[in-house]
């Protein structure tokens, strides 16, 4: 974890220029807090926003601070590109196929809601597509590239209970192919289908690209800030502000899809915790969103992404809980904790495949126990 | 069409790029190699947002820079044939606006 005054700078930086934002004292950095930031910047990916933030006078810097920055931009920048020209041939790919997609995050956001691409650097390529055409589209998307990551726990999981399979360009650009948002419970809820009856587009490289909404955009912002990784990360929170703010969101329909999708306790907790982490004032719009009191079953769920429960199973159980019906539920667990031989192979080795199944007993039989201590 | 126009250029539609604090970096349709543009070029890139001729060009980065149009009309008129051959700027019809 990076030292305090390392992630007030980052927190400053992820949060500059963004509407509603506070008015803040120019910030300088030690040698020994830039050092830190510049790690911390590459895995946030926040060098466009402190190109930003050092060009406007909030963030001071000395000569070799500025020049370290600008060549940790560059690469980022140049790896955008690289993304997005594989976002281009991908999308050439599924149109010729006669696959819907959608491009979700990264180029979507950094072209249309931030006052320059540049602020919003991004490092891999996700797209959804329908459940009906999942299959077809990951042939398409794996043709002349490098196989998906890994093999499903067992043949039909993806499309039942799965979020995304990851291929690989050859440039190395990961391609998250998503039939679903989110993993567990809130995943399972949202209908992503209908969200391609209506797309907005993104024009890129002299083509028009698909993409969700801006009330859609908002709403799998708020849901990758909160369900994405624990804590959230800075771009991410920064993308609900940017969306909150300047998007055209229809905050009525954004509601009413939040409160169908089960979603109301992960977007209260979205944007509280991207004005809190980045110091802006909400616009009034968010008011019935963050007023709603989730219940305590909505707490538990969301603590099973955002607390220690998430690696200790958490997510699993309540995925399970989620699923309807004993025999989806029965086929969930199977998966689980007697996957296919190929995905153990493909996550440990062929060596440790014995290993992994044992170790794969031991989180429901954990279950189990923890189930008896608590009674 | 106007024969005796000067041909006008411009970015390409179909180009990828971002700026990186004054510089840029462009990216060539079609391939994976990404070109850094800086100083005088990225200059010119700049103002090859909307499509203009190259002694205009000439002529507003001397202003901009402080020089004679004759001073830089070779290193330009060679940015702009680079750009070109990349594929990253391309020759449009039209007159002007």
């Amino acid at each position: 974890m990076p030292d305090e005054p390392v992630m007030q700078l980052a927190n400053a930086i992820a949060g500059y220029g963004v509407p509603g934002g506070i008015q803040r004292e120019p910030i300088g950095a030690t040698d020994r807090v830039w050092s830190q930031f510049l790690a911390l910047m590459r895995t946030q990916r926040i060098s466009g926003l402190a190109v930003a933030a050092a060009g406007s006078g909030m963030v001071r810097l000395r000569d070799e601070q500025l020049t370290s920055l600008l060549e940790h931009h560059r690469e980022a920048m140049a790896w955008t590109l690289i993304v997005e020209q594989v976002l281009l041939e991908v999308a050439a790919d599924l149109e010729a196929a006669g696959v819907r997609y959608l491009v979700l995050k990264g180029a979507s956001l950094a072209h249309t809601l931030y006052p320059d691409p540049s602020w919003r650097a991004f490092g891999d390529l996700d797209l959804l597509v329908t459940t009906p055409q999942w299959r077809q589209a990951c042939r398409v998307v794996q043709r002349g590239r490098s196989s998906r990551d890994l093999p499903e726990p067992r043949p039909g999981f993806d499309e039942r209970f799965g979020k995304a399979t990851v291929f690989q360009s050859e440039q190395g650009v990961q391609i998250d192919l998503h039939l679903r948002l989110a993993l567990g419970p809130f995943g399972l809820w949202m209908k992503t289908d209908g969200l391609f009856d209506r797309p907005s587009a993104l024009d890129l490289g002299g083509r028009s690209v698909p993409r969700l909404q801006d009330t859609e955009l908002l709403l799998h912002a708020c849901v990758h800030a909160s369900l994405g990784s624990s804590p959230p990360l800075l771009v991410p929170l920064r993308d609900v502000l940017q969306i909150a703010s300047v998007g055209d969101v229809d905050w009525t329909r954004f509601e009413a899809l939040a409160r169908r999708w089960h979603l109301q306790v992960v977007v209260r907790h979205a944007l509280l915790a991207a004005a809190a982490t980045l110091g802006a004032v909400l616009p009034p719009e968010a008011g019935a969103s963050i007023a709603y009191r989730p219940s305590a079953r909505e707490q538990r769920l969301l603590h099973a992404y955002t607390t220690e429960r998430r690696v200790r199973g958490g997510l699993a159980l309540s995925t399970l809980a989620a699923i309807p019906g004993p025999r989806a539920k029965a086929s969930y667990l199977r998966a689980l904790v007697l996957p296919q031989h190929e995905f153990l192979a493909a996550r440990t080795g062929a060596d440790g495949v014995v290993e992994s199944h044992l170790r794969r007993w031991r989180i429901p039989a954990g279950w189990v126990r923890s189930g008896s201590r608590s009674r | 069409m106007n024969g005796d126009a000067p041909v006008r250029i411009a970015r390409s539609p179909r180009a990828l790029w971002r700026r990186v604090g004054d510089d840029a970096v462009v990216m060539s349709p079609g391939d994976h190699l990404v070109h850094h543009l800086s100083g005088g070029a990225s200059a010119a890139w700049a103002e090859m947002e909307h499509a203009t001729s190259v002694p205009d060009l000439i002529q507003r980065l001397a202003v901009m820079h402080g020089v004679a149009p004759a001073e830089i009309a070779a290193q330009v008129e060679g940015c702009v044939d680079t750009l070109l051959s990349l594929g990253v700027a391309e020759a449009v019809e039209g007159s002007d606006a």
